[in-house]
């Protein structure tokens, strides 16, 4: 059975993700890099300096003249969000199905992804006043280790989603049965290569740890939130399984139910802003 | 999206303690009453609310649904319950009022005022929710400004760190430029000493190749002058061609090293532009004649009589240039012209022309003959002759002169070089009081018109010279002049025999080792300054000792250290019998100098 680190590393070998995101990325947790070293690498990708332009040129934004500048881009919508924007980027692609395969679809997955990466940036902001970037990378990566599994040892994924599907364990129980690793840990070791900050990357690796105690606010507990409730609300890995709250979480749900309600209220007017932005939206 | 907000939340939550919050905010508008709330018409035991019979409440329950208004049904004598559907959470409002004796609703004012108080509080709950929203907005806003501030952060912080690297790349490019100047000058000097060395080198050897050169010269002459057969005269004359030539092209080299090395500087002076024009014609009138080639000069009336210039480098340029027309025309002629350009206030443009009817030059090859060592073609060399040096050592001296050398040629009609300089005139007699005031410097240091030995007498000459082949010769010549020669091989040599001999002249050689010439040469002034002392050929002398420099190096710059060392004259090697006879001559008291001329 394969472990985590040789997944990674054969999935490595199919240079899959692209060289200029991940560059980009490293960069972004060095502080002496400059704009201009930033300029220097994303305009050798054409694709994602239309999307840096048009993020940035977009009405949320609002700047009152059109930016044509890559490096005048990095300077509106500061490196973290760069970063973001980059990874998405970056992975997109991943999440498309060559033919539907049920149960477990690429497609689903990123509906899935990019509805926690939004609910994620919203606990973060709107209940613990936050910057809900890191938590919105969180959420878009936290279930990279998926794709992984699916592109090397993707008939056993298939098993692992029927029997969970079908079971009562959690999704990671079967991971390990069955394929030998879960992609909690693939995923961790797909975002220590993007050098991606610590928080996130501890987050993704325990996102469905439901033993753990993380304090709240922290970026593990805002990512369990946003998972629980995109599962709730229909947008789960594998639809008909949903896996229960970690009772110290739930709890804290119980408290500011009210709270948690109006925030899943505006939930449609993000995701729209969210599609605008990054065009998010189900691959 | 389809999102059923509620359902979320359901398995977190119970539903009656959700609906909680409904009943605190009820009681505060009905105060006194007993409120339960239901969504399926059933109410727990513990809630407090009074006992009804199910039937009772299902009924009650579904018509509170049917309408928007408050239900009532009577429970006992003097009790009644109300209903009231609250659509937005899919339950139903039940409370009774203790102590009251009639149907509350029944009357249409009382009605009225108990539904807009439960409508009040429905939207003071739902008024809780609004303010939660603006808590988040708050929340949201605060992470803007937060996000803002950070961005300012960060691009001041990108501003010096910008700041920084540049700062730091300008230094290091200070740093290399520093470094490549210092290297630059570094190979400068060594290549301005490479050129110097090269310069000295080629002096030197020119020196070298002249002094065996001259005694081959002067040898030739004198084998020339013994009773020779026929055919012995020929190969004596050929020897003598030959180095002639050989004592040319040394002197080419020796010029071109020094013009390469910024060396050569013009000895401007007074001359006259016709006696320098006859001076070359008259180089070439016998070779015209043999070859059968008229040979002209035009000269441009307008002209001047005369300029100041160096009239030596402007002869060797013309001679090269009617040297070289000679040399490649068989038959026709070559005519030498020189036009005035223009004249602004004396300061007069000459152009000077010297045209062939020789075998031209193809045009490919005519920017490549004033390189050094280049002909037309290769074959030129084969039938004419020659270096190749003339005409580099030419274009040079036009280009230190200020002017430029062209050639235009057509293949089988023949050639023109043509040049323009500009030069000052002057005044004829102004040639003539530069040649006076030379004549006298000369004879100032010189003395050769008086002092004689004694006629009759034959002169002893001190023969200071270096090479054995040289003095030879010397001593040959000084004995045919009617003198009588002794040798000396050094200076400390040529002062000991001055100090026990009595010599009325000293041949002296510029270039030797240890004490050169004009060391020995000042030396001796200053011995005859502090009454000649103990040396028999300096006391008793009414006028210096007469010291004649003999050197190779036969530039006028020679010359010139030469009278300042204190020397008498002066005599180019190879030695010119002629010449050296008349100093003897002139000594002896046979002769004056002023003849000498």
């Amino acid at each position: 059975m394969p472990t985590a680190q040789s997944l990674v590393q054969r999935f490595n070998d199919l240079k899959t993700l692209p060289d200029v995101a991940i560059r980009v990325s490293q960069m972004a947790c060095v502080d002496s890099t400059t704009i201009q070293d930033f300029e220097e690498v994303i305009k050798l990708d054409p694709v994602l300096v239309m999307r840096l332009l048009r993020l940035v040129n977009s009405p949320y934004f609002g700047l009152a003249s059109r930016v044509e500048s890559i490096s005048k881009a990095v300077v509106f919508i500061g490196i973290e969000q760069l970063r973001n924007l980059v990874a998405v980027e970056a992975i997109r692609d991943l999440f498309t199905d060559h033919e539907p395969d049920p149960p477990f679809s690429r497609k689903n997955l990123w509906v899935h992804s990019a509805t926690v990466a939004i609910l994620c940036q919203m606990i973060s902001q709107r209940i613990f006043s936050r910057s809900g970037d890191n938590a919105f990378l969180a959420g878009i990566m936290h279930d990279i280790g998926l794709i992984v599994e699916d592109q090397l040892v993707g008939t056993d994924l298939r098993k692992v989603c029927m029997a969970y599907a079908e079971g009562s364990e959690q999704l990671c129980r079967y991971e390990e049965l069955m394929i030998g690793t879960n992609h909690g840990r693939v995923g961790r070791l797909l975002c220590d290569q993007w050098r991606f900050p610590e928080e996130v990357i501890i987050a993704i690796k325990m996102h469905h740890d439901s033993d753990a105690v993380e304090p709240i606010p922290s970026l593990t507990a805002i990512l369990q939130l946003a998972e629980f409730m995109a599962c709730k609300l229909g947008y789960g890995v594998v639809k008909e399984r949903l896996e229960p709250l970690p009772s110290y979480l739930a709890d804290h749900l119980k408290g500011r139910m009210t709270e948690y309600r109006v925030l899943l209220k505006a939930l449609p007017e993000e995701m729209a802003k969210a599609k605008e932005l990054y065009e998010l939206d189900g691959g | 999206m389809s999102m059923q907000i509620d359902d979320v939340f359901t398995d977190l939550i119970n539903p009656s303690e959700e609906l909680g919050g409904l009943v605190a905010v009820f009681s505060r508008v009905l105060p006194g009453s007993i409120i339960a709330i239901s969504k399926d018409g059933v109410l727990e035991k513990d809630s407090g609310f009074p006992e009804i019979a199910p039937g009772a409440l299902v009924e009650l329950d579904g018509s509170s649904r049917n309408t928007s208004g408050i239900v009532s049904r009577q429970i006992g004598d003097c009790s009644w319950v109300y209903a009231y559907y609250l659509a937005e959470h899919g339950a139903v409002c039940f409370f009774v009022i203790p102590d009251s004796n009639s149907d509350l609703v029944a009357d249409q004012r009382l009605h009225t005022l108990y539904l807009q108080s439960l409508q009040f509080a429905q939207l003071q709950f739902s008024h809780d929710e609004v303010v939660l929203e603006n808590v988040q907005f708050n929340r949201q806003f605060e992470v803007l400004v937060c996000k803002q501030t950070e961005l300012l952060d960060e691009n001041h912080r990108q501003f010096v760190l910008i700041q920084q690297k540049e700062r730091d790349s300008a230094r290091k490019l200070e740093k290399e430029i520093e470094q490549q100047t210092r290297d630059l000058r570094a190979a400068n000097v060594r290549l301005a000493e490479a050129s110097r060395l090269k310069s000295e080198f080629l002096a030197n050897v020119s020196h070298e190749l002249r002094t065996p050169l001259n005694a081959i010269i002067g040898f030739a002459g004198l084998l020339a002058e013994t009773s020779l057969q026929s055919d012995q005269v020929e190969y004596v004359q050929a020897v003598q061609r030959a180095s002639k030539t050989l004592l040319v092209l040394i002197s080419d080299v020796l010029d071109l090293a020094k013009i390469e090395a910024n060396r050569l500087e013009l000895d401007c002076r007074p001359f006259s532009l016709k006696n320098l024009l006859v001076g070359v014609t008259d180089m070439f009138v016998f070779q015209a004649r043999e070859k059968d080639v008229a040979l002209s000069c035009e000269i441009d009336q307008a002209l001047p009589p005369a300029f100041i210039g160096d009239d030596n480098r402007l002869w060797q340029v013309l001679v090269n240039l009617v040297g070289n027309a000679m040399k490649f025309t068989r038959q026709g002629e070559v005519i030498m012209r020189v036009s005035l350009i223009g004249d602004d206030s004396g300061q007069c443009e000459i152009g000077f022309a010297v045209e062939d009817t020789g075998i031209g030059i193809d045009p490919a090859r005519q920017k490549m003959i004033f390189e050094k060592f280049t002909q037309a073609d290769g074959s030129t060399t084969r039938r004419f002759g020659g270096t190749g040096l003339g005409l580099a050592i030419t274009r040079q001296l036009v280009d230190l002169m200020g002017g430029r050398v062209d050639v235009s040629s057509i293949v089988g009609k023949g050639s023109i070089f043509s040049f323009a300089i500009k030069l000052k005139s002057c005044d004829l007699h102004e040639v003539e009081d530069f040649r006076k005031d030379r004549d006298k410097g000369k004879k100032e240091s010189s003395s050769l018109d008086i002092g004689q030995v004694g006629s009759g007498d034959s002169l002893r000459v001190l023969v200071v010279e270096d090479n054995p082949l040289n003095q030879r010769l010397a001593s040959i010549l000084v004995e045919r002049s009617g003198g009588q020669a002794s040798v000396a091989v050094d200076g400390s040599q040529a002062l000991k025999m001055l100090k026990e001999e009595d010599f009325g002249l000293v041949l002296m050689d510029v270039q030797m080792p240890e004490m050169d010439g004009l060391t020995l040469t000042t030396l001796i002034r200053d011995l005859e300054g502090t009454g000649g002392g103990q040396y028999r050929s300096l006391i008793a002398r009414s006028q210096p000792l007469p010291i004649v420099g003999l050197t190779a190096h036969a530039s006028p710059e020679d010359e010139q250290r030469c009278y300042q060392a204190g020397m008498t004259d002066f005599m180019s090697k190879p030695i010119d019998l002629e010449k050296l006879g008349r100093i003897i001559a002139c000594i002896s008291g046979r002769l004056k100098i002023s003849e000498k001329e």
